[in-house]
């Protein structure tokens, strides 16, 4: 162990984080090298002076001391318990991120959209079919009386006689 | 809150381990989220004041890291490091919090802010002056080192604690910690040496 590796290490040394084996090597290093024996003393001695549980206690035991932390949060804790029933539902829940409820609701009301998208689609084909079909009829309508009236044949009786037997002398 | 809860005293919550409140979320999410709470709060105000060294901002702050809380979906998810994040979070409000304050130029003399509730008593409970000198050291460090600093020294989390909240490996812990001790000493021996 060189003073670099000693220097970024000092701090787990005297946390007593440091595992045995490095632990070892770090004392035979600062055992031999009088600056990094100088810096472990100085750091040993530095003084942080956190406050004491019985300080913090004095702070924090006051039942006031959270009461304006408690009704604010408490008026948000029903939107999380919506969001977090929905974080604790089944795999398909969780991934979507919505409760079980809504996520069927949501699948009903899309079921229904398809069915009436279906039902709308097929109201309009049959609509258009129908009105397909009522041009073709009016366009045969208006072909046929575009055409000329059929011109009887010149000496050409339009009468058939039928049976007839003119009385004898008439001619 | 409900009764039950908040007549819990403090000792009962430190008891309560972040899998035995995941468990009790799958039936009850919202006594878990005051688990949570309880369990927390305390430790997460004093992270707040000893970086924003004000009661009513560090109060704010924690009041929102709590809401932010309530809106994380995988917040008692089986992976999920509550700690870690309370913490992680609690520190960049801070920060931001102390920045906010930098840029507008209103350097606040922080002790002599009494209006709040109980602001005047906290504050002597604060004031120390081995503790006065080492929080001025502390403010002119990088916020890196003072983080991690206040994390070791005042929070008490272990390495592998401050691995997660830092979301960093163990050895960066260590070489981070060693590095912020040895520049805070050389601050603490200049300001001596001014005076």
């Amino acid at each position: 162990m060189d003073c670099t590796t000693v220097s970024s290490r000092v701090a787990a040394f005297l946390d007593g984080e440091m595992d045995a084996g490095e632990c070892e090597r770090f004392v035979l290093h600062i055992e031999g090298c009088e600056p990094c024996t100088r810096l472990v003393a100085k750091l040993e001695a530095q003084r942080f002076a956190p406050l004491s549980e019985g300080e913090k206690k004095s702070i924090c035991s006051r039942t006031e001391f959270w009461c304006d932390m408690d009704s604010v949060l408490d008026t948000h804790m029903d939107q999380m318990v919506l969001a977090k029933t929905a974080c604790l539902g089944p795999w398909y829940s969780r991934r979507v991120g919505l409760p079980v409820p809504m996520i069927a609701a949501y699948a009903a009301a899309m079921v229904l959209a398809v069915v009436w998208g279906l039902q709308q689609q097929e109201r309009a084909s049959s609509a258009e079919l129908a009105t397909e079909h009522l041009g073709q009829q009016l366009e045969q309508e208006r072909r046929l009386a575009a055409q000329p009236a059929p011109i009887p044949e010149q000496g050409k009786t339009a009468y058939k006689v039928v049976n007839y037997t003119p009385e004898r002398g008439t001619f | 809150m409900p009764a039950s809860l908040r007549l819990m005293n403090t000792a009962t919550s430190s008891e309560w381990s972040e899998v035995d409140i995941k468990r009790y979320a799958a039936s009850n999410p919202r006594a878990a989220m005051e688990m949570v709470i309880q369990k927390y709060r305390e430790p997460l105000y004093f992270h707040a004041r000893y970086i924003v060294k004000d009661h009513q901002e560090a109060y704010d702050v924690v009041q929102e890291v709590f809401i932010k809380a309530m809106r994380e979906q995988r917040l008692f998810n089986d992976e999920f490091k509550i700690k870690a994040w309370l913490f992680r979070v609690t520190s960049n409000l801070c920060f931001n919090q102390v920045r906010n304050r930098k840029r507008r130029g209103a350097i606040l003399d922080t002790m002599m802010k009494p209006e709040a509730f109980g602001a005047d008593q906290i504050e002597t409970i604060f004031a120390g002056e081995q503790r006065n000198e080492v929080m001025a050291a502390l403010d002119k460090l990088s916020e890196d080192h003072k983080e991690i600093l206040i994390l070791r020294y005042y929070d008490d989390l272990s390495y592998s604690e401050i691995a997660d909240v830092l979301q960093v490996k163990l050895g960066t812990v260590m070489s981070r910690l060693s590095r912020a001790r040895v520049r805070l000493l050389d601050v603490v021996q200049d300001s001596d040496l001014v005076n």
